[in-house]
């Protein structure tokens, strides 16, 4: 084998290496806006018929690309997409913990922040639910928790900011403990700067576009919610890369 | 207090002694104060720092070199006695400018020497020196293979292949490498700068660096300029006996004199203490006049052993053994999310080498706004006031007591003790006074569900599951079936048919085509989670015990669960316990390092 065959195939198999122990990972944490176009949902589950997705799925016949899958197609990332719907802040930034110690310092961690008013209560089964909405009479969780506990915890939760100094505290610390990582905090709940606590908040977040084309929008099907529809995943996608970019060239200076 | 038995020194002459063994300049000294010395590596402050901290010395300082084998042997040092004894070194490195300096490796002698040239103005070599570069007192070689031939091939080499000024540049980024390594692995160190051409386009680093690692002394960057700026250097406390500016025996001296201070003001750790009512001290529990504290207050008088002293809690005792200063964060009927805010608040002035204690409280307590937007803590005891108008006591309460239920809850803790280790790293220890025992709910079957067409599928290891719980699901359910020791997919069928409430185990064990079957039925399987969080969590913790209580203590008088004096003296032993297990220096390896 002559010297220069034996350099190319170093050269093929170093690449092929490097490129495995190196190559970034998108990291996304948050709720229903940033979860994975396919939810893989065991067809025996209710959530078969009932998830958006799979709805959109109906509709379209195939499962359009949400933001983050885009964002990783194009900077030929590994992605790792941890969002979920109905997650509370709480559920985003517990999952980011357990995770916290696979992230590497060349990753991106793209997080997209919710309601503050949603939050958690175990069920029966010892699971935690989501309560994201104000409830009913016939709304069941647990046989302690009548429906009136859970919509004064919600009322609670929405109507004072301080449950956003919270929320900023733990984006401080995500920044801190990842100071070398690329952060992109979003917020999908569109808070309103009422005072210093949301000042505060909204000064941590990545500004982008609030209106996109939703699901409702490009169906005219009331019964679908403000999801982004495939056009306004790719257009959040896009507002975003520029952010990346960005922020790149802000980091190479 | 320290936590490192070893002080590694590496610099220049400045650091080595430089001037101080010349027989002359002894007898001077001699003469004039009656002081002497053998090595004169024995009078330099390294040495002095040693002795304060009753540290052995690694004195690796060389007259002529610089940062190049400044970098080299401080590696070599490391990997000679391996990453966990590094981590009991404290490290002083005296930094000189490397124009002068090169570190280079012969052949000849199988070994590094030290190479020190001078420039002329026009960048030509005024001179070229070599000389070897590990000795301690005695010569490794014989001095003459340094000059003739070896000065010409030098000179000759380093004519074609040096540039004084890349060759400084790139000792830059290598400095900062072996300060980002040390940080990596928490490896405590301080530095001074005889001049700042290394800092050079790295001064945001060093902003930050320098704030804990700089040596600057009644605001001297360095030995060299401490001593000449205050008449202590060998020529002036020689009575110019010579011109020699290197830091005489007195500059040494007085040097490490002030130096021990600051590295003691800079190393001391503290201990933090976050937590509740457990945490706070007796002395805060008596001021803030509580019923509890007060009775146990009067008892104490009683029985005449308060003598104007008030009991030392845990922390107490604990900052006072291991002679630390303490900061104490607990509050009363606080949450956990309140002490893991009040752990972040406080995480920027934490050190690596400081002690940190987390006193976990019972999950059950959250916190909700008052109408003037502040959190609040919630107990959940039905006595206190609310909150908040529009938050009743009857929702607090339930929503307490679903968190009191559930283990789930205990993956929060866990999940603030995994940021805790990726934040600190060392030195941290977990307690809860909450018993382990996981109250188990009565009932599996969820009013949500329809009493047909569903079922609870275990998850787990039916074997693995503790007797309690097995007890639970038998007593809750009408059929159970070990589908990975039977899968009679018709007779689950029949059951489902006559609407019994039917549990699955061992589904986890099956082959994915067995699933496919079972999913065959139609029927929502909701999954039933066993895993005792709780007991999960405890792991984090040093382990549980019942310490004597106030209630205990005083026969029932002072009716409280808070933990008596003795109690507290119990906990503090078997958080001590904890700490010196971490605090032992792993036995030496032996090494032939120099001394």
């Amino acid at each position: 084998m002559g010297f220069e065959k034996f350099n190319t195939i170093y050269t093929n198999n170093y690449l092929h290496t490097t490129d495995i122990g190196l190559k970034p990972t998108l990291w996304v944490f948050g709720d229903s806006y940033s979860a994975k176009s396919n939810p893989e949902i065991d067809p025996s589950s209710y959530l078969y018929t009932d998830d958006f997705r799979m709805k959109y799925f109906k509709y379209k016949g195939y499962f359009p690309k949400s933001y983050p899958e885009i964002i990783a197609e194009i900077y030929d990332v590994n992605l790792i997409n941890l969002a979920t719907p109905s997650y509370s802040n709480e559920n985003i930034f517990q999952s980011f913990s357990e995770a916290s110690n696979q992230i590497k310092p060349n990753d991106v961690l793209i997080f997209g922040w919710t309601y503050n008013s949603r939050f958690n209560l175990a069920d029966d089964k010892n699971k935690m639910t989501n309560i994201n909405i104000m409830v009913n009479e016939d709304h069941y969780i647990d046989k302690n928790i009548c429906p009136q506990t859970i919509n004064e915890l919600l009322y609670n939760r929405q109507n004072y900011s301080i449950y956003y100094k919270w929320l900023t505290n733990n984006l401080k610390l995500v920044n801190q403990m990842f100071n070398k990582n690329l952060i992109i905090h979003l917020d999908f709940s569109n808070t309103s700067n009422v005072d210093d606590y949301t000042t505060e908040y909204l000064k941590l977040i990545t500004p982008f576009k609030s209106t996109y084309q939703t699901i409702k929008d490009e169906t005219n099907d009331i019964s679908f919610n403000g999801h982004f529809s495939e056009k306004g995943h790719q257009d959040l996608a896009n507002d975003i890369i520029k952010i990346i970019n960005e922020k790149f060239q802000h980091n190479l200076r | 207090m320290k936590n490192f038995n070893t002080i590694y020194a590496n610099g220049s002459s400045l650091t080595a002694g430089g001037g101080l063994g010349e027989s002359g300049v002894k007898k001077v000294y001699k003469d004039l104060y009656g002081v002497e010395w053998d090595n004169q590596k024995d009078v330099t402050y390294p040495q002095y720092v040693a002795n304060h901290f009753k540290c052995e010395l690694v004195h690796d300082a060389q007259s002529g070199s610089g940062v190049p084998r400044l970098i080299r042997r401080t590696y070599e040092y490391i990997e000679s006695v391996g990453l966990e004894q590094a981590k009991n070194t404290l490290f002083l490195f005296e930094i000189t400018d490397p124009i002068h300096r090169i570190d280079m490796y012969c052949n000849e002698i199988q070994d590094y020497m030290v190479v020190n040239v001078g420039y002329k103005s026009d960048g030509s070599y005024e001179f070229v020196h070599s000389m070897e570069s590990t000795y301690d007192g005695g010569k490794k070689h014989n001095p003459d293979i340094f000059e003739g031939k070896m000065i010409d091939e030098l000179k000759s080499h380093l004519e074609k292949y040096h540039n004084p000024i890349v060759f400084t540049n790139k000792f830059r980024g290598d400095l900062i490498g072996l300060f980002s390594f040390l940080n990596e692995n928490n490896i405590e160190y301080f530095y001074m700068f005889n001049d700042s051409t290394l800092k050079l386009h790295y001064e945001k680093i060093y902003d930050s660096l320098d704030k804990k690692r700089n040596l600057i002394i009644d605001g001297f960057m360095s030995i060299n300029q401490f001593c000449t700026f205050q008449n202590h250097n060998i020529r002036t406390e020689t009575n110019n006996f010579t011109t020699d500016g290197h830091p005489g025996y007195f500059g040494h001296k007085l040097y490490s004199e002030k130096l021990i201070k600051i590295i003691e003001q800079r190393i001391k750790p503290k201990l933090w203490v976050f937590g509740d009512s457990f945490t706070q001290t007796f002395k805060s529990h008596f001021e803030t006049n509580n019923d509890w504290a007060t009775k146990y207050k009067e008892y104490k008088i009683k029985q005449n052993v308060l003598g104007g002293s008030i009991p030392r809690n845990y922390s107490e005792i604990i900052a006072d053994s291991l002679n630390v200063d303490l900061e104490n964060h607990g509050i009363g009927g606080c949450s956990n999310q309140t002490i893991f805010d009040n752990f972040l608040r406080c995480s920027p002035q934490i050190k690596p080498n400081d002690y940190v204690i987390f006193n976990w409280t019972d999950p059950g307590r959250f916190r909700i706004s008052t109408e003037a937007n502040f959190f609040k803590d919630v107990t959940g005891n039905l006595i206190h006031p609310p909150q908040n108008d529009d938050v009743s006591n009857k929702s607090t309460s339930e929503i307490a007591i679903n968190r009191s239920t559930y283990s789930i809850y205990w993956t929060e803790i866990d999940n603030y003790i995994k940021i805790i280790k990726m934040v600190l790293k060392n030195n941290i220890y977990h307690w809860t006074w909450v018993d382990p025992i996981q109250t188990l709910p009565n009932r599996i079957w969820s009013k949500r569900y329809p009493m047909f067409n569903i079922g609870l599928y275990v998850k787990g290891d039916w074997d693995n599951i503790s007797e309690d719980h097995k007890e639970l699901i038998k007593k809750e359910s009408e059929v159970i079936y070990d589908v990975f020791e039977n899968l009679d997919i018709d007779k689950i069928r029949t059951d489902i048919n006559l609407g019994k409430k039917i549990v699955l185990v061992n589904g986890d064990k099956l082959k994915i085509s067995d699933h496919e079957t079972i999913n065959q039925l139609k029927m929502g399987f909701e999954y039933y989670d066993t895993t005792n969080y709780k007991k999960l969590c405890y792991d984090n913790f040093i382990p549980w015990k019942r310490y004597q209580t106030i209630s205990e203590e005083t026969n029932g008088m002072v009716d409280d669960l808070h933990y008596s004096e003795k109690g507290h003296m119990d906990l503090a032993n078997d958080l001590l316990i904890e700490i010196n297990k971490s605090l032992k220096f792993p036995p030496k390896k032996p090494n032939s390092f120099v001394k």
